[in-house]
């Protein structure tokens, strides 16, 4: 540094930060890439029009230009001609709904402009979101608009000669309805995904009461089948686990990403986060242990984590409860005796933790939680189960509910679906949902049973893999234009409401089914039907429309079930674990964070969304640890050739992941899928290849061999570097009640003088609190602030050039050992300086500062110099190189290779009407969410009030943030949350030694390890 | 070949042309543009023909509608929305119910389609006016508009420029009105207001602060 001024005090714990392995390795190149701003030839355009072509054209252009622009084009008004009820033009309605998600449903509020959804948000009644949505839900608004979607129905191939009529879909189904039951159904086969509606249930069984013959099956990559067997092992029912851990004290997870993938991820992450606030000093705080081999979000935030490869979690999780029963004196029954052989040091340091988790969990009987991960063996949950029911946790921090539903959604179905169809017992195959083609275990060979079927009939969102096999296919409406119901993983049942007609005349799946019973009802009328019968009554009508306005039914929640252990049948199922052995490297299977099984696979946002842990965008890869990459003489990019013993092999680029564990590759499925829109094209590597019916979490005998080739990862992570300062403050607990204020203390520096008289803020001044003691590192407000702020994609080929436009992004860093770090989150939206040094560098003032304390940028002012951007120590902001928004909108991939515009008509109807779509050639940033700033500032006048209420103005990372870790307000307001936040002794402004006095500040990160297991 | 392409008294002769001929022209020609090419003269006056020979000075004016009976989202919405057809319908389906003039609106709630007015007050799409904000404020609908109840046709009579917005922003009292007066077509501001660039009292009881910095309408 040319001049060190400020002298950075030693972190308390004297932890050094890294982002990257180059950054940890200080590499030539990466001190190269240090010094630039933007990569070696960012700046440069891409099409081959040279400067000279150039300025020929825009001498021509600008001498032209003048003589039409006289006065802007005319422009029409089409009003209503009869307006719907309840419609303020320009004023967004919202009205709930709910979205299935993997093993639960997220209740939703969707806004909508004159009938376009275009913004998601939680709904504060629903228990699975409590107001905040996760990055799925965040996004789902946009497959809505896809323009990949089916928009027509097929008999064959997708293409036009084939398209048929809602009408000819109609007849066809009815006459194969028809058929059918000349048989008694015998033939029929129905495939749904792991659905959780009360009215497609139903809908089945009138198919089954109609054609007996019918057999219906279920399909899920990611099943939950392993906890309800457990479940049925343990406590004789095939109950389902909800958890509550805002409960519990000490939280324990074996190999379960509880917090972003599995279970009621959103309210699991609220319930967490609640346990870790620390409004006061001597505040508790609870404890969370994470034993897994590849590094997730949920063991990103563990005060302690273990890790050892995959097939060692199972032994973990019995060595744990033999200490319990043996040190502790835990009434496992039976159980005690069948764990027995599971010495706590079976492996490395286990025999240590084992202990240490061990003597925490019984001294918190009923104010902790085991949780097993949900690919692990059902005799593993049976365990958890038994431990949970003998610490006395069942009810009260682990609910055993009643499942929704109790029949195989995993490969148990499958395997017997395919097993019929090979049998040629099937004649009529149809698929409700789904991609199985693509997803189902690769020994099954799917496709080629999917054949045996005389007629197969696809319902789906999109055209893919399944669809191209399948005789007939349906497009399916999506869930923002159907009427269905959904409960989600403990029972509460909302309605999914349309939030507009279907774009393209679809089919819901109780339509086909309805179709195929030959019937006319709509989906509307079934879904009430199915509700009239379990709320009916005079008060009908009534419930049913505060369950639309509530979005949910109130008190349908199952009531945990009071459960009764059977130790002798856990006992058998454990001394029936077999633990699988080392051999050679294993492989993990994981939902991709961008594709999930692959059915985001075509969403952009998602694709664009970094991975929490890799900051990956546009790709998966082979994730190994740093040990396991030297040992094979690997590098991040280059391209593996990934074999299994039994069979198989996948060429994929290895990425190192710190945190992996060693001789453990992980591998997410759903990418690189064949069959796709023009967003996931090429997208990724498909491992489904190597997920057979034998290994379809964890699979020993894996090698690796180097093929030579190298692949270009675009990582958001080594960009935006800030050079070593102590950006992210921690401590521990302990450590925090000895000196609070250690954040503020950590950095010495002269006085803070500014040349210029201070400038009082005396109306509103709004200001951000970030508590990174809370931030899981989800990304859901990433998305949700690309949502409401018209953020446009750029493509992987832009994120290579570190041309990512997300306002606000969520940092990452690594502490510690190479191969096993700590990571600590920090989202970083503008920071809103009140000196900023943006603001000082702009020769035309595009950039400016209101009144409130905003950074406000003005972009029809902007004319491109990017010195701000230059200028901005916390790299924030944004240009556009292109027309991001407008040019190739189907394929971002492709932006920038010529001025072909493609503009997509539907993807424009999600753009919200209050934010200004920007144009090339201009700079951007957060703006706090400056719209919903006026519009609240506006609704206060219409009221005649002076100033906006505390929680009027909530942005929109603020909004969605399943942990309430973004307090947005008004800092002159004293009663305020975020005063009262921004006055805590935790709250420290990053690089505020710059005086640049930053709006928005953090609070120090506060971690509770456990004693024991600190003095390593 | 020549040795000089221009005779020598052209030496003294193209100093003259440009300062008496290209010199003057080039500043005319951007005085003009800078001064003509505004919203001032190229926006006030705008008067397009519309589908529907709607007169707002027969409704307005000598019918004595109020302003809201039509565009009634203007007070809780930024929009004064151009009313739906179905409140054309609600008095021209019995008054002049045959007439070949309203054959259009007839036709537009018979078929559901939309009527397509001409916009003549535009402000630029990154601009973001509010309607219910200045209503709420105490600004008529003449001030910006004009004398609407005696247009036949609607004309713009206001530049709608950015600085034509600020001077009241800087100094609103002159054009504040009381609520009940919002729609006074007739209303004439009050002579002699001095300027007056601290907060100003409302007769809602609340203190004016129109923003003047940029988020203020550009979002």
């Amino acid at each position: 540094m040319k001049r060190a001024p400020y002298t950075y005090g030693q972190d308390l714990s004297g932890k050094q930060y890294w982002r990257s392995l180059d950054e940890l390795a200080e590499t030539p190149e990466f001190k190269e890439a240090l010094e630039r701003e933007f990569p070696d030839g960012a700046s440069e355009l891409l099409d081959p029009v040279t400067r000279r072509a150039f300025m020929n054209l825009m001498g021509a252009t600008v001498g032209l230009a003048g003589l039409t622009a006289c006065r802007r084009p005319e422009e029409k008004i089409l009003p209503y001609s009869k307006r719907p009820e309840d419609v303020v033009e320009g004023m967004p309605l919202y009205y709930a709904t709910a979205m299935p998600f993997a093993g639960t449903a997220i209740g939703l509020l969707v806004e909508s402009h004159t009938g376009r959804p275009t913004k998601i948000e939680g709904n504060p009644r629903h228990a699975d979101s409590l107001g905040a949505a996760n990055v799925y839900a965040q996004s789902s608004v946009l497959d809505l608009y896809d323009p990949d979607r089916l928009t027509s129905s097929y008999e064959g191939k997708v293409s036009v000669e084939n398209k048929r009529t809602a009408e000819q879909v109609k007849a066809a189904l009815s006459a194969r309805g028809t058929a059918l039951k000349g048989k008694g159904g015998t033939g029929l086969a129905i495939l749904t995904e792991a659905h959780r509606s009360p009215t497609l249930a139903r809908q089945l069984d009138e198919v089954k009461k109609q054609l007996p013959g019918a057999k219906v099956y279920r399909w899920d990559a990611f099943s939950r089948d392993n906890v309800r067997e457990g479940s049925r092992i343990a406590f004789g029912r095939p109950l389902d686990v909800s958890l509550a851990l805002e409960n519990a004290k000490v939280i324990v997870s074996v190999g379960s990403d509880f917090m972003h993938t599995e279970g009621s991820p959103v309210k699991n992450a609220r319930a967490f986060a609640s346990g870790r606030k620390l409004a006061e000093a001597n505040a508790e705080m609870n404890r969370l242990y994470v034993v897994e081999s590849h590094y997730t979000v949920t063991g990103s935030n563990a005060d302690h984590r273990l890790r050892i490869p995959a097939r060692d979690v199972p032994a973990f999780a019995m060595a744990l409860a033999r200490e319990l029963a043996t040190a502790h004196g835990v009434n496992l029954g039976d159980v005690t005796g069948a764990v027995d052989a599971y010495k706590p040091e079976l492996v490395e340091k286990t025999g240590k933790w084992a202990r240490a988790v061990a003597k925490d969990l019984a001294a918190n009987r009923g104010t902790s939680a085991l949780i097993a991960g949900d690919s692990l063996p059902p005799a593993v949950h049976a365990v958890v189960a038994a431990v949970n029911h003998a610490l006395g946790n069942a009810g009260k921090t682990v609910n055993y509910v009643k499942a929704v539903d109790e029949s195989s959604d995993g490969v148990a179905s499958i395997s017997a679906l395919v097993q019929s169809l090979k049998a040629g017992e099937v004649d009529t195959l149809l698929i409700l949902g789904g991609n199985p083609v693509f997803t189902a275990p690769a020994d099954l060979d799917f496709a080629a049973a999917m054949d045996k079927a005389a007629v197969s009939i696809f319902h789906g969102l999109q055209e893919n893999e399944t669809a191209q096999k399948a005789k007939w296919v349906v497009h399916a409406s999506h869930y923002l234009e159907s009427w269905g119901d959904v409960r989600a993983l403990d029972g509460t049942a909302s309605v999914v409401q349309p939030l507009v007609a279907p774009l393209y005349a679809s089919f819901t799946e109780l339509d086909v089914l309805e179709g195929l019973l030959g019937g006319t009802r709509s989906s509307h009328e079934l879904v009430r039907a199915t509700w009239q019968a379990e709320k009916g009554g005079v008060d009908f009508e009534k419930n049913w429309r505060r369950a639309l306005h509530d979005g949910l039914f109130a008190g349908t929640a199952y009531a945990p079930e009071a459960v009764e252990a059977k130790p002798a049948d856990v006992a058998a199922a454990a001394r029936a674990l077999v633990v699988q052995k080392a051999d050679g490297l294993e492989v993990t299977f994981h939902p991709d964070s961008h594709a999930w099984d692959g059915k985001y696979a075509n969403n952009g946002w998602l694709q664009e969304m970094p991975d929490p842990m890799t900051k990956l965008t546009w790709d998966n890869a082979a994730f190994i640890s740093k040990a396991t990459a030297d040992a094979n003489g690997l590098r991040s990019g280059d391209v593996v050739t990934l074999s299994l013993k039994g069979g198989g092999s996948l060429t994929i680029p290895v990425l190192i992941a710190p945190g992996q564990a060693d001789d453990s590759v992980a591998l997410t499925v759903g990418q690189g899928r064949k069959v796709v829109g023009g967003v996931g094209k090429g997208v990724g590597f498909d491992a489904y290849g190597l997920r057979k019916t034998t290994g379809m979490s964890v699979v020993q005998g894996a090698s690796l061999s180097k093929t030579g080739g190298r692949h270009d990862l675009a990582q958001t992570q080594t960009h935006h570097v800030m050079e070593g300062r102590p950006l992210v403050r921690e401590t521990t607990l302990e450590k925090y009640r000895q000196t609070p204020n250690f954040a503020q203390t950590m950095v010495q520096h002269p006085p803070l003088l500014s040349l210029f008289d201070d400038f009082k803020y005396e109306g509103h001044k709004w200001g951000m609190v970030i508590d990174l003691t809370s931030c899981i590192g989800c990304n859901a407000c990433m998305v949700a602030c690309q949502a409401e702020n018209n953020i446009p994609l750029v493509g992987k080929k832009g994120v290579l050039m570190s041309r990512e436009m997300h306002w606000i992004r969520v940092d990452r860093y690594y502490e510690g050992d190479i191969g096993d770090p700590h990571a600590v989150f920090q989202p970083l939206p503008c920071q809103q300086c009140e000196n900023a040094p943006c603001e000082q560098v702009c020769p035309v003032a595009a950039t400016t500062h209101s009144s409130e304390g905003l950074n406000d940028m003005v972009y029809n002012r902007c004319i491109g110099t990017r010195y701000c951007a230059n200028n901005c120590p916390y790299k924030v902001r944004r240009f556009n190189f292109f027309n991001y928004s407008t040019d190739n909108i189907t394929n971002p991939k492709e932006l920038g290779k010529g001025p072909e515009v493609n503009w997509s008509t539907t993807r424009e109807m999600q753009f919200n009407p209050n934010v200004t779509v920007r144009a090339r050639g201009v700079m951007e940033k957060c703006t706090y969410c400056v719209q919903r700033i006026q519009e609240a500032k506006i609704a206060a006048k219409r009221e005649q009030q002076e100033r906006v209420k505390d929680g009027a103005v909530v942005t929109a990372c603020a909004q969605t943030c399943p942990t309430e870790a973004i307090i947005f307000g008004d800092l002159n307001d004293k009663g305020s949350r975020v005063a009262k936040h921004a006055a805590s002794p935790r709250d420290y402004g990053i690089l505020a030694e710059l005086n640049t006095r930053p709006r928005t500040t953090y609070q120090a990160k506060i971690r509770n390890p456990n004693k024991e297991l600190e003095q390593a | 070949m020549q040795r000089y392409l221009f005779p020598k008294w052209s030496n003294r002769v193209l100093p003259a042309v440009f300062f008496l001929g290209i010199g003057p022209g080039l500043t005319t020609a951007i005085l003009g543009v800078t001064y003509y090419f505004t919203n001032k003269h190229v926006e006030v006056g705008y008067q397009p023909a519309q589908p529907v020979e709607f007169s707002h000075k027969l409704h307005a004016g000598d019918l004595g509608m109020d302003c809201r009976y039509c565009h009634n989202t203007v007070e809780r919405a930024h929009m004064a929305a151009v009313p739906p057809t179905a409140t054309c319908m609600n008095c021209h389906a019995k008054v002049r119910a045959d007439s070949p003039r309203l054959q259009m609106v007839r036709d537009s709630y018979a078929n559901d389609t939309a009527i397509p007015w001409v916009r003549v007050h535009n402000v630029p799409d990154y601009a973001y006016f509010d309607h219910s904000a200045h209503l709420a404020a105490g600004v008529g609908c003449s001030t910006c508009h004009g004398r609407v109840d005696q247009m036949p046709r609607v004309t713009q009579v206001q530049p709608l420029s950015m600085g034509w917005c600020l001077d009241c922003h800087r100094d609103p009292a002159p054009v504040l009105r009381k609520q009940a007066d919002l729609t006074n077509m007739a209303w004439q501001p009050p002579t002699n207001v001095p300027p007056n660039p601290e907060p100003t009292q409302l007769d809602t009881g609340r203190k004016l602060a129109p923003p003047k910095h940029c988020s203020g309408c550009h979002r």
